[in-house]
């Protein structure tokens, strides 16, 4: 949960810059080990050798690598050709070994865990918690009552360590490693997971819980469970992949990030102003990154490790880019050098005329409402950047603008102005004597409430909305007239040559800022520094310095043409600026520990990201990186007679991830299986949860739910297998498709010969919630004997114009309404989850729902 | 039996009979064309029988009634393969499927696959596949009237294959 800090200072930490050189989201210099990108042969051993793992698993990982190698990528279900093999790092170790106590558990893990929101009551009060960060295990407990018992709960590669026999009677019975391309993938590579073992007749009452999360870019996450359910045994397995993903970050351009509400616009990094759906704080322990920009160095922009931001890494040392590529980067993968974006207000509205309501005083009576109609015209502009410089309102009735006895070709120009503009004639010019200045005042109650947008007064001048978004013409003009009142060219000659640059100078910082970014809009790129007077018992001094090559545009705007070449050279900059941002480089980054202290957080419609601190930052939890991850996990279960188990998955990874993974139970006699699998993240998800019912009345039950918003493909569904008699299986999906988001449920229902007097029910429901979406059925029933009854049902439907009709006539918004009809749509299928994860689930729908209208 | 490839189109409102297996493609192309597709097979011996239907719908507010019946019996096989395909801007349509296979013997194997892709919202669209052999009550409460097995058997098949 990347966050950005309340504005502090923080102490400069020289090493802090140094210590991150791997590029991954958390430091994994500490990592005892990582493999080389890439499998190969050599990789494989290694793996092995590093695990001291037994001959015969090292043979299994060999076989399962031909395998791998030899198998074809499917050709049905979802698009995987984003996926690069030999991008992956395939194992990494965090930690030297697996710790037996949260205390023992590394910081910098403990705190992803913490950001993951797993929550202080699951942790300590729940059964086992058993966590895999990356590729690894790093923390497993386990209730003494279950110990007791004889239930073992291990990570994979304890469990092959201390119970080799049972691992390899087992490992591979159930889902062999040729089964599919990824499940060789994961026997070849797999590292982490859990093994449980649960002996005889003990009912296992708490859920156990893993969850997993990968760390790293292009790592892959291989981890193996194997659940074996000794007869008459019970247990409930609980895989919560993620599970915070929910809630985002951080601030707006000139608005404080504590400040910034559900519903503001805030500029994301195309350019264009997006609705904030959720806001969020919450006390941030740990490191905080603090960057600062060239061309502004007095505002920080502070960030928690994690955090992306909208990159273009620098290629060469002393010179600039010359091809501007932008990815996303955590904070904490960015150098001194790199540049950030700055995004350039991609929004233009140019009018003719504009029509201001105007409260004018009748006496007594109070106020009226007039409607100001005027030409917005360059002259206008003309004017507001004199008003920007000049300007100020005194007595509420008399605009003044006050120039320097010298300075007539300025004051004649405002005099005709207004003339020309507003038709005003009550113009008079004071002298005054002790400043030589010079005042134009303009008697008119209508213009000064007019310019009263503009700030009254030197220290809160500011630019409306209306100005910021016009036309690039006018605006020039503006920058042309508030140049000329409040701007200078400085050029010293210094002994090895000179220093040249223009300036503009205000006691107004939003006013600086908001021609900083009207300069963004005229391909002009400056610096803001700012000069603290407090010595000299004035404000602070707010310049807008434009230089080097720069200088050369701005010149052409306040007809003050500049030399191009000096000495025959190209004058310098740092930045680069091209239509849609400014990319500026990145002065210093210094790192600090914090301790509780507040971050904040919110979401952003559409884009996902936000300006923060004026630059491009993206408001994503897990990390986001630019390439994709790969999960490819393997699960077999083995049922005993008579036993019971629950397997219940909320997948929410980050929306970049793989999720490949092959699940299998072996249901023996009596035996019952139920897989409860949710999935709301990931790029890409093919997940068919089966089961094989081996043994006579064996049952089996999936319940799905998928949910895939833009980008994403959920491929769902769920194999049951009849080969016993009196078996029964019941697989109820359903799925959701938003904002051109596509599910799928892919099923197979085989019944063989023997299964006489089966029974199957299958039940596909799914909800387009717009037109752009798509959802697919794809099941297949084979029947192989004529004893059975096997049907299927599904249906697809958008939420009716009927339904919605009904709630919202009983005043209910049509947001809420359609909430609750979604609600309703999956409300039995929650129902089957554990009390916090239906909880959580429910919140995560609501989130995703947000702001989904139409 | 020969496998048959046909196309159909239909652009008014059709009652569409299919009687011989094979790949049928049939495409709704005007708005509010209507088509009721029924179709009955019955196989026997060792006699396979795939009939593949592609209901597609390419134009708004149409309305496809999809009716596929199959009995199975002796050492036969029966598949169904149903798909309903919605293009992109076809608001208002409706598209039930519906696929339903008695197997009279314990070596009659069937096959169904309904499948729909569906790429527009405000649209209904159902499928509903189901295999078994002849309820045991069905049969009971006709023997139970002195209707022999067989017929009883013969009376529950001509009944089912003629909706």
């Amino acid at each position: 949960m990347a966050r950005f800090a309340q504005k502090k200072t923080s102490d400069f930490d020289a090493k802090g810059s140094e210590s991150y050189e791997h590029g991954f989201s958390y430091s994994t210099k500490d990592y005892r080990y990582i493999t080389k990108p890439g499998l190969s042969q050599k990789v494989v051993e290694e793996i092995s050798h590093i695990k001291e793992e037994p001959k015969w698993m090292l043979e299994l990982r060999l076989k399962a690598l031909k395998q791998f190698e030899a198998a074809s990528m499917p050709k049905w279900g979802a698009d995987l050709s984003g996926i690069d093999f030999e991008a992956i790092h395939y194992y990494l170790q965090p930690t030297d070994k697996q710790v037996s106590s949260w205390d023992d558990v590394p910081a910098d893990v403990k705190l992803t865990f913490d950001r993951l929101g797993i929550p202080e009551a699951e942790r300590g009060v729940l059964a086992g918690v058993k966590a895999q960060y990356d590729s690894e295990v790093v923390y497993g407990s386990l209730k003494e009552a279950f110990s007791k018992d004889g239930v073992i709960f291990l990570s994979m590669d304890e469990g092959l360590k201390l119970y080799p026999d049972l691992v390899k009677e087992y490992f591979g019975s159930t889902i062999p490693s040729g089964d599919n391309k990824f499940s060789a993938l994961n026997t070849a590579a797999w590292s982490g997971g859990s093994f449980v073992y649960v002996p005889k007749g003990v009912d296992v009452k708490m859920p156990l819980q893993t969850y997993f999360r990968i760390n790293s870019p292009n790592a892959g996450q291989f981890e193996r469970t194997l659940i074996i359910v000794d007869e008459g045994a019970k247990v409930h397995y609980v895989e919560g992949c993620f599970v915070a993903g929910t809630s985002i970050v951080s601030s707006e351009g000139r608005v404080f990030i504590e400040d910034v509400k559900k519903g503001d616009l805030v500029l994301s990094h195309e350019g264009k102003y997006k609705k904030v759906n959720h806001t969020q704080a919450r006390p941030y322990s740990g490191k905080l990154f603090s960057l600062s920009i060239r061309g502004n160095p007095s505002e920080e922009i502070e960030a928690t490790s994690e955090h992306p931001f909208l990159i273009v890494k620098r290629k060469y040392k002393n010179e600039k880019n010359k091809v501007w590529e932008k990815s996303w980067l955590p904070v904490s993968e960015c150098r001194q050098g790199d540049y950030v974006c700055i995004p350039i207000d991609q929004v233009i509205d140019e009018q003719q005329t504009r029509i201001f309501p105007i409260k004018i005083g009748t006496g007594k009576h109070g106020f009226k409402v007039e409607q100001l109609e005027f030409p917005c015209t360059p002259e206008l502009f003309t004017l507001i950047g004199y008003y920007l410089a000049e300007g100020s309102i005194s007595s509420g009735h008399y605009l003044n603008f006050s120039f320097s006895e010298t300075e007539r070709e300025f004051i004649d120009e405002v005099k005709r102005l207004i003339l020309e503009v507003f038709g005003e004639t009550r113009i008079s010019e004071s002298y005054h004597k002790k400043n030589h200045g010079t005042n134009v005042v303009v008697s008119s109650t209508r213009l000064c409430r007019f310019f009263e947008q503009f700030g009254k007064g030197a220290a809160n001048k500011v630019i409306p909305k209306w100005v910021m978004q016009e036309g690039k013409e006018k605006q020039e003009k503006l920058i042309k007239a508030w140049y000329r009142g409040d701007g200078n060219y400085y050029k010293r000659t210094l002994a090895h040559g000179f220093k040249e640059m223009f300036r503009i100078s205000t006691v107004s910082k939003n006013l600086a800022y908001q021609g900083r970014d009207i300069l963004m809009r005229l391909n002009v790129a400056s610096s803001i520094n700012v000069r603290n007077r407090a010595k000299e018992k004035r404000q602070d001094m707010y310049n807008l310095v434009i230089g080097g090559e720069q200088m050369i545009v701005f010149g052409a705007i306040v007809d003050q043409p500049i030399q191009p070449k000096i000495w025959g050279k190209k004058r310098a900059t740092y930045f680069n600026i091209d239509e849609k941002y400014l990319y500026a480089p990145i002065r210093s980054i210094e790192v600090s520990e914090v301790d509780n202290i507040y971050v904040y957080n919110f979401g952003v419609d559409d884009d996902e990201s936000y300006v923060a601190g004026g630059v491009a930052v993206h408001n994503c939890t897990a990390p986001s990186f630019s390439s994709g991850s790969l999960h490819s996990a393997v699960v077999e279960i083995i049922l005993k007679k008579g036993t019971r188990c629950q397997y219940t998955t909320i997948q929410n990874w980050y929306k970049n991830v793989y999720n490949l993974v092959t699940k299998r139970a072996y249901v023996g006699e009596e035996a019952e299986m139920i897989w409860t699998d949710f999935n709301m993240g990931s790029k890409v998800t093919m997940k068919y949860p089966s089961f094989i019912l081996a043994g006579k009345g064996a049952r089996g039950e999936t319940l799905s739910m998928a949910l895939a918003s833009a980008g994403q493909h959920q491929d769902t569904g769920s194999k049951a297998i009849h080969l016993a008699p009196y078996t029964s299986s019941t697989i109820v999906s359903k799925s959701i498709s938003k904002d051109g988001g596509r599910t799928s449920y892919r099923g197979l229902v085989n019944v063989g010969p023997h299964a006489t007097n089966s029974q199957n029910t299958v039940i596909c429901d799914a909800l387009l919630l717009d037109s752009i979406s798509r959802s697919d059925t794809y099941p297949v029933d084979r029947v192989f004997n004529s004893q059975v009854a096997v049907q299927h049902e599904a249906t697809v439907s958008k939420i009716g114009d009927d339904q919605l009709f009904y709630l919202m006539s009983r005043g209910i918004s049509e947001e809420d309404a359609r909430k609750m009809i979604v609600r309703g749509f999956i409300g039995d299928l929650i129902k089957k989850l554990p009390l916090e994860y239906a909880v959580e689930m429910n919140r995560l729908i609501d989130h995703e729902m947000e702001g989904s209208i139409g | 039996m020969t496998e048959i490839t046909k196309k159909i189109t239909i652009t008014d409102s059709e009652i569409v009979k299919l009687t011989e297996p094979g790949n049928y493609l049939i495409e709704l192309t005007k708005p509010e064309a209507t088509a009721e597709i029924f179709g009955s097979f019955s196989v026997s011996r060792k006699e396979r029988a795939k009939i593949v239907v592609t209901i597609h719908h390419k134009a708004p507010q149409t309305l496809a009634k999809t009716n596929l019946r199959g009995v199975a019996r002796d050492k036969a096989h029966l598949s169904f393969s149903g798909r309903i395909i919605i293009d992109e801007h076809c608001g208002g349509t409706n598209s039930f499927l519906t696929e339903r296979i008695l197997l009279l013997s314990d070596t009659a194997t069937a096959e169904a696959i309904p499948d729909l892709e569906i790429l527009s919202d405000d649209v209904k669209c159902s499928h509903a596949a189901s295999v078994s052999s002849i309820p045991a009550e069905q049969l009971f409460y006709l023997m139970s009237r002195g209707i022999s097995k067989f017929e009883a058997e013969k009376l529950i098949v001509d009944g089912f294959l003629q909706q």
